[in-house]
């Protein structure tokens, strides 16, 4: 299955170049990115793939304003980030980004209308409109009449369509999935996914990480990661990278080709 | 969305709250009983007057040699400097007919200082006039306790009762009702197995009881009058100093005298004592409940890491993620404030139903224990609330 390439304008959405992230622990340095480029122009829809260990969880994160990078340049839409403070970035996360994570991440006290709610919380919205707009975004999912009920009585597909009206009540330009299939049966992953699609044909631009080729499918783009390098970056559902020794071939004719 | 988390942990929130609960309710009790109890002494203060005092003998009606005579009193008008106004008080007991039947009454025989230096309160009738004291017809005042417990009324003047004594009756009618804030320190100086035994007091000039003893009334104890509040403790050493030189008793000491400011001083110390004391358990309750709090947020932190790196990625602050842990960790303490100051308005209650005391909510103390505790809630939630709102976004998603 593919979808429509929609208009993408002029300056990226995401502009991250020559991103390095070493990870510390005691005497061992671990370098997870070793200069990656990424340029994610508005209403695309792209999978980060590679296997366990190849940095594209990191790599998200980076993305996500959830970790900061060591060296690089990160502009989000039109913006450098890199520098701004930590309530600057959490207020940027909270305006940009939608996060959908594969184990849901929903407050197992809060019910499904305070969950959606919550990030309108931090954007100062007042509770009647909150409660108007998470009802609004639950209906979209389906999920309206379960509204009152805690996350522990509903399944994971309906869980992770809560998370996914969370991410989006806050209008983000950039929607960020984290193997949102990983824990969901092939029949749940299967509409997950056509949701993600229908949300990206109306303007979200979605980047999904996944290792499953299946998911990366349902994307255009699909932007390989092994050992810290991007190895490939491909249109279409042709793209294939076989294992992490093919790529190592590779890497040094695809690094900085994004 | 602070509170969903306390809920979410009814339990565990309780617990919690205890330390509190029990700190504000030992604190709301002991403040209002003891203001109550403040309370009484300031009302006895006031009907006795503030320059009276009492001088006691250790005589009672089976031991009469320590009794005061007609000479000591004369003595004491004459010699103690500053002393306005001597009443002499005669104690018995005796039984009493009344048209309720008859009861076992404690005798105070008085004459007409005795109102004046006590200032009773007159409950229903009148209390006694001049003419009462000379009058061959006997006339009784009735204590309001008694009349309550014999007639369950106090419009009772006009009753006619008859006293007996010794095989020798004395008819006499009841003229009135008073309060006189003497009557419980007078009573102190009974034996104890009379004050069980009988069920009233009952007023009666010394005249009548004269009449119905067949002989002198015993007088056990004097109660004096002072120019002024300053003058009461030189007065009562003087009257002290006469009395043993004229009885040659100073080796034994038989008398002693006690002003009203030294009981209200002496009962004011031990309300204090008992206030300071129970004061520092609830102290020292609060803050080990403070500390109570600040371990549960601490867990609490730990165990919520992954909610607080999600919080962090939908876009909450330092601030914001600082903010919701103290209000987590006020919302506990104030509520076991509330619940304790309820809890010790109970208890205050049931201390009263026991020992007939009012205690006296003020807001003051009200304020102070809720107080207290919303402050124990910030001092003890910063610190938790800091190791919350420290906590990186995505080690803290990461935690699993």
């Amino acid at each position: 299955m593919t979808n429509p390439q929609n208009i993408a304008s002029t300056t990226p959405l995401v502009h991250l170049t020559d991103c390095v992230k070493v990870y510390r622990t005691g005497q061992v340095h671990l370098k997870a990115l070793k200069g990656v480029d990424l340029t994610v122009h508005r209403g695309e829809m792209t999978a980060i793939m590679g296997p366990s260990g190849s940095g594209k969880s990191t790599l998200m994160h980076i993305v996500g304003l959830l970790d900061e990078m060591d060296e690089g340049q990160y502009i989000l839409n039109g913006r450098e980030v890199q520098s701004l403070t930590d309530n600057e970035q959490a207020r940027a996360r909270n305006a940009e980004i939608g996060f959908v994570f594969q184990s849901f991440n929903l407050l197992q006290s809060a019910n499904l209308r305070d969950n959606v709610a919550l990030p309108l919380i931090y954007a100062g919205v007042p509770a009647a409109e909150r409660r108007k707009r998470a009802e609004s975004m639950l209906e979209r999912v389906g999920l309206l009449p379960w509204a009152e009920h805690r996350p522990g009585e509903i399944s994971g597909g309906q869980k992770q369509r809560v998370a996914i009206a969370r991410a989006m009540i806050n209008r983000p330009s950039l929607l960020l999935a984290d193997e949102p299939t990983g824990n969901l049966d092939s029949k749940s992953g299967r509409e997950i996914m056509e949701l993600f699609v229908e949300l990206n044909e109306m303007g979200t631009t979605v980047i999904l990480i996944t290792h499953d080729q299946d998911i990366a499918a349902y994307t255009r783009r699909i932007l390989t990661i092994v050992d810290g390098f991007v190895v490939s970056d491909s249109d279409g559902v042709d793209a294939v990278i076989g294992d992490g020794l093919n790529a190592e071939a590779t890497v040094l004719e695809k690094v900085h080709c994004v | 969305m602070a509170r969903g988390a306390l809920r979410a942990n009814k339990m565990r929130s309780f617990l919690t709250m205890l330390g509190i609960i029990v700190g504000v309710s030992a604190v709301v009790t002991i403040l209002s009983v003891g203001q109550g109890a403040r309370n009484l002494i300031m009302e006895q203060f006031d009907t006795v007057g503030t320059a009276s005092s009492m001088v006691f003998s250790r005589t009672n009606i089976f031991n009469s040699d320590d009794a005061f005579t007609e000479e000591d009193l004369k003595m004491l008008r004459s010699r103690v400097p500053n002393l306005v106004r001597v009443a002499p008080m005669a104690s018995d007991v005796a039984q009493m007919r009344t048209t309720r039947g008859e009861h076992t009454v404690f005798l105070f025989g008085i004459d007409e200082n005795y109102d004046r230096i006590t200032m009773s309160e007159t409950v229903a009738g009148r209390l006694f006039t001049p003419r009462d004291f000379d009058s061959s017809m006997a006339r009784i005042v009735l204590s309001a306790d008694s009349a309550a417990r014999i007639y369950n009324s106090y419009n009772v003047d006009g009753e006619v009762v008859t006293l007996i004594s010794g095989g020798r009756y004395l008819n006499a009618t009841v003229v009135g009702v008073s309060r006189s804030g003497f009557q419980k320190t007078m009573t102190q100086t009974m034996p104890e197995e009379m004050l069980r035994q009988s069920a009233a007091i009952v007023y009666i000039p010394l005249n009548s009881m004269r009449q119905l003893l067949g002989n002198e009334p015993v007088i056990m104890s004097l109660a004096l009058l002072a120019e002024d509040v300053s003058d009461v403790d030189a007065v009562n050493r003087r009257s002290l100093e006469l009395l043993h030189e004229r009885h040659k008793s100073a080796d034994r000491e038989p008398y002693r005298a006690m002003s009203l400011t030294d009981v209200m001083e002496q009962a004011n110390t031990i309300i204090d004592i008992v206030t300071i004391f129970i004061g520092a358990v609830a102290a020292i309750s609060l803050l080990v409940g403070g500390i109570g709090v600040m371990n549960i947020m601490l867990v609490s932190v730990v165990e919520r890491t992954r909610e607080i790196g999600l919080r962090k990625a939908l876009g909450a602050t330092r601030r914001d993620i600082l903010n919701q842990f103290i209000i987590e960790s006020v919302i506990l303490t104030t509520l076991g404030g509330l619940i304790g100051a309820i809890v010790g308005v109970v208890i205050a209650n049931i201390i009263m139903y026991i020992t007939g005391l009012k205690p006296v909510f003020t807001p003051v103390s009200f304020l102070l224990a809720v107080g207290f505790s919303v402050s124990v809630g910030l001092f003890f939630g910063i610190r938790p609330a800091m190791t919350a709102a420290a906590l990186n976004p995505i080690d803290a998603l990461r935690n699993e």
